[in-house]
């Protein structure tokens, strides 16, 4: 009649136990469970579940229960050739009695040949362990032990559809945009939010300026930092980050971190076009393999991505300035004259249109040919601009026209801009060689809003204060208010 | 309306009695506050800082927790983290006008400058002796006013040891007698050193200053660990036997005298009252300094009732509460006005203590700091290791110390 009783007892344990450890998503929740059920069962007993870690060859406890009170376990012990736990641990027994206090056992937690950990119980009333109470421990032991196999294959295939999920983000990030800025933004912010780094830095290398070149940062609170401070020589021995190119860069110091630190060359056909820094240097917490691989994995992407957006940016670049003189060309100087007279509608300031006309120029490419001319349209660009601030802009307007948008100027102060642009073109002597020819330039103005808020008609007003200057003998400037 | 479940991380501030201690003052909460259920969770130290990091990052726990406890050596990195809510505006000025000056200042957030945790369990290390063991000896307790006549007497009482049986110097600190940064702080700045430069962009603990400190004090430590003394003892000095008389002295930042375990064992306690004694520390060549580090509470920025954590916070570092769950685990409470009253019996320790929060520091405030305290503990635990092993050299710790200042300098140049 007892050990009948005792028969559905521990079966019923063993029920229980699935019934509860069967929907655990976590090792935290099957470890507590476990406990619990395994506390219930034999009354007063501290019991703790360990795991095995091969490479260090150590146990560490995961979770401990003290007759009804649970814990996350902090015990961490070495498993060496002199101690007990070495045959548990190398499959010569499965069960290891404590000497001392009999009351005390550790069973192995064996999946065929691998060995994942043990259950330590020690009965806190002292009564040691019947071979009744051993073989329901045992049985207990196996249900766990696929308990824990198989929540290890859950957690794994967990992990690989969370990489999965985040490399597809991150992919679909790295073509969103073809603007570099906008570009190297979505990407430092893609793998720091799907991969929870504490931070991703990006540089460029620039092959022109032999220099390896910061460009931007993010970091886990959402901050967005531009790295342009951070430009280094590529040259061996200067920085550690541009030794890491040149293949020097793993010294004992980077090593030791190799675990929080991780440098990501991007390649495009073995040359470097940048470099992928993740850094998980204040979480502390270890950047695992599959996590370096999946940076890895997308690194060429990222290579490929950036190249690409240089490229559209060259082309972006030819297709907006005129190849001759570096100003804009018309097109874009009216696209951003409209964006700029919005600004001025919306702030009520102000800004004036030039609109510049070489002196005698067809005499100049009649006399000396069109190479000379081309180098009077070079001269001419390069002293408009020499007038412009951060804010002004300039296209050459036709043959030999430019037009200049110079902000908030009133009339007195744009009329002696002008002046002051004709003196230094006067001033600056024969355009090329072997010539006694002056150059000199007539100069229309307009203001807007004062003579027109409407695009057009102040060119118009412009060019009409251009005609005035030629008429009154060239070299000279006349404001459309003055007409 | 159902109450509130706020999910509570606390540490094993009593090992298993922590969950009884605090379940009490949940008890004493709950009762006036029936909208509002506190579910605690203990997680160990080691555990802590990961499973944080895991919700922060990856949303890794069904519940999250609302409140945590954490070390005041977490808080600048976990405020930089943008983990921590600032919480100033929940508690009066007065309350936070009391709080023990270093512990304040370790709790700041590196975001906005107010309170990223509230100081909850102060961390106050000071000399504890058996003057009945120092007296065997032919020592009292003005013999370890300075840092070299501390070493002396530990050397001497050491030195006069010939088996495992005979009583111990010295104890370090821990349940396995580890060395860590706190434990290197008040001895590297009692020589004028430092941890890191007043900028804190590089380390300093690499200076000469603080390399004679830690030359000096692992000499110390190798003279009671190290070599021949190794045999004179068995791995480790349990960390309960101050009170069976097993050794002299330790540095620790809890009263021993009511310390929960000893309470249990009172007639440990009763002796040990009549022959115990305090002092805050010995004093060094630049002067007298001392660690004072803890715990505090603080509100995630995911907590999902915010101003209910708060409430809980509220009670936790209330007078009341500080004193019922301070001498319930042996921890000092962190508001100055009511150290007087936890020390009503012990004017000796009230006095010292008073004295060591005038020397007191923390440790500089960067989100670096976690990263530095591994990379210093790490060194220790080399050169302990190497210590009991009976190899250390002044050569090997040199080397040891320059290749930890430039693993720190390395992150720090990359944060920098």
């Amino acid at each position: 009649m007892v050990k009948k009783k005792k028969k559905t007892d521990k079966n019923a344990i063993l029920n229980k136990l699935w019934h509860s450890i069967s929907h655990d998503k976590d090792t935290d929740s099957l470890f507590s469970h476990s406990l619990l059920i395994l506390a219930q069962a034999l009354g007063r007993v501290e019991a703790a579940v360990f795991i095995w870690e091969p490479k260090e060859k150590v146990l560490r406890s995961q979770k401990v229960i003290r007759t009804d009170i649970l814990q996350d376990g902090d015990e961490v012990i070495i498993v060496t050739k002199d101690s007990p736990l070495w045959g548990l641990s190398f499959g010569i027994t499965d069960l290891v009695i404590d000497k001392q206090n009999q009351a005390s056992i550790c069973v192995a937690l064996r999946n065929d040949d691998e060995f994942l950990g043990m259950l330590r119980i020690t009965r806190l009333t002292g009564h040691r362990f019947s071979n009744g109470n051993l073989s329901s421990i045992r049985l207990f032991c196996t249900e766990l032990t696929i308990a824990i196999k198989n929540l290890k294959i859950f957690l794994q295939n967990e992990r690989h559809v969370r990489q999965l999920r985040a490399s597809f983000e991150i992919s679909s990030n790295i073509v969103k945009s073809l603007h570099l800025d906008e570009l190297l933004k979505f990407i430092v912010k893609s793998i720091v939010t799907h991969m929870g780094f504490d931070r991703v830095r990006l540089y460029l290398v620039d092959r022109k300026q032999e220099m390896l070149k910061g460009e931007v940062a993010y970091d886990l609170r959402g901050t967005i930092t531009s790295l342009e401070k951070e430009q280094y020589p590529l040259k061996p021995n200067v920085h550690p980050l541009v030794d890491y190119l040149f293949g020097k860069g793993d010294n004992l110091i980077q090593r030791s971190f190799h675990d929080v630190v991780v440098f990501v060359p991007l390649l495009i056909k073995d040359v470097v076009v940048g470099l992928l820094v993740v850094d998980n240097i204040l979480s502390q917490q270890r950047i695992n393999s599959e996590e370096v691989q999946t940076i890895q994995s997308f690194a060429g992407q990222i290579a490929m991505a950036v190249e690409n957006a240089r490229l559209f940016e060259k082309v972006e670049e030819l297709s907006i300035t005129d190849s001759l003189t570096g100003l804009y060309v018309i097109r874009h100087f009216k696209d951003r004259l409209k964006t700029e007279a919005y600004r001025c509608k919306r702030y009520g300031t102000k800004m004036a249109l030039f609109l510049i006309d070489i002196d005698d120029f067809k005499t100049i490419n009649d006399t000396y040919g069109h190479p000379a001319g081309d180098k009077v349209l070079q001269t001419i660009a390069a002293k408009i601009k020499g007038i412009l601030r951060q804010t002004d802009f300039a296209c050459r307007y036709g043959g030999d026209e430019f037009m200049t948008c110079l902000h908030n100027l009133n009339p007195k102060d744009t009329i002696q801009l002008g002046k002051r642009l004709i003196e230094t073109v006067q001033n600056t002597g024969p355009l090329f060689e072997d010539s006694k020819f002056f150059v000199g330039i007539s100069i229309g103005v307009a203001i807007y809003p004062e003579n027109s808020d409407d695009i057009v008609k102040l060119i118009e007003k412009a060019d009409q204060a251009l005609y005035k200057a030629k008429e009154k003998g060239k070299n000279q400037i006349y404001g459309w208010w003055e007409l | 309306m159902s109450p509130v479940k706020l999910n509570f991380w606390l540490m094993p501030n009593g090992d298993f009695d922590t969950l009884n201690v605090i379940e009490k003052e949940i008890a004493n909460f709950e009762k006036w506050h029936a909208n509002i259920r506190i579910e605690p969770t203990i997680i160990p130290w080691s555990h802590a800082w990961d499973r944080l990091m895991n919700v922060h990052k990856h949303q890794s726990e069904l519940v999250p927790p609302d409140i945590i406890q954490i070390g005041t050596t977490w808080v600048s990195t976990l405020s930089y983290l943008g983990v921590l809510r600032d919480i100033s505006s929940f508690f009066d000025e007065e309350v936070k006008a009391d709080l023990i000056v270093p512990l304040k200042e370790a709790s700041r957030s590196l975001d906005s400058d107010g309170l990223a945790g509230m100081p909850w369990l102060a961390d106050i290390r000071m000399l504890y002796y058996r003057s009945d063991i120092l007296k065997s000896f032919g020592f009292e307790p003005k013999d370890l006013k300075t840092f070299d006549l501390f070493k002396n007497v530990c050397l001497t009482i050491q030195n006069k040891r010939k088996s495992i049986q005979d009583k111990f110097p010295f104890r370090l600190s821990g349940h396995s007698e580890v060395i860590l940064i706190h434990d290197l702080a008040p001895w590297i700045w009692g020589m004028g050193g430092d941890f890191l430069s007043p900028d804190l962009t590089k380390v300093a603990f690499d200076g000469p200053k603080a390399k004679k400190a830690i030359r000096w004090y692992f000499d110390l430590v190798n003279g009671l660990y190290g070599g021949q003394n190794s045999k004179k003892r068995y791995g480790v000095i349990p960390a309960g036997t101050f009170f069976s008389g097993r050794y002299a002295m330790e540095i620790i930042g809890k009263s021993p005298l009511y310390n929960l375990s000893n309470l249990k064992h009172s007639n440990y306690s009763r002796k040990v009252a009549k022959n115990y004694g305090v002092i805050s520390f010995p004093e060094g060549p630049k002067g007298k300094y001392q660690f004072i580090g803890g715990s505090s509470l603080a509100v995630p920025k995911w907590s999902r009732y915010p101003e209910e954590s708060a409430e809980w916070i509220r009670f936790l570092v209330s007078s009341e509460s500080q004193m019922r769950h301070g001498y319930r685990i042996g921890v000092f409470p962190s508001r100055t006005s009511l150290l007087k009253k936890y020390f009503k019996d012990s004017k000796q320790e009230y006095e010292v203590i008073s004295a060591t929060l005038k020397n007191g520091k923390s440790l500089p405030a960067s989100p670096l700091l976690g990263t530095l305290e591994r990379i210093i503990n790490a060194f220790c635990d080399r050169v302990l290791k190497t210590i009991r092993s009976g190899k250390y050299s002044d050569n090997f710790l040199n080397k040891e110390i320059d290749q930890a200042a430039m693993e720190a300098n390395y992150i720090f140049s990359m944060y920098t």
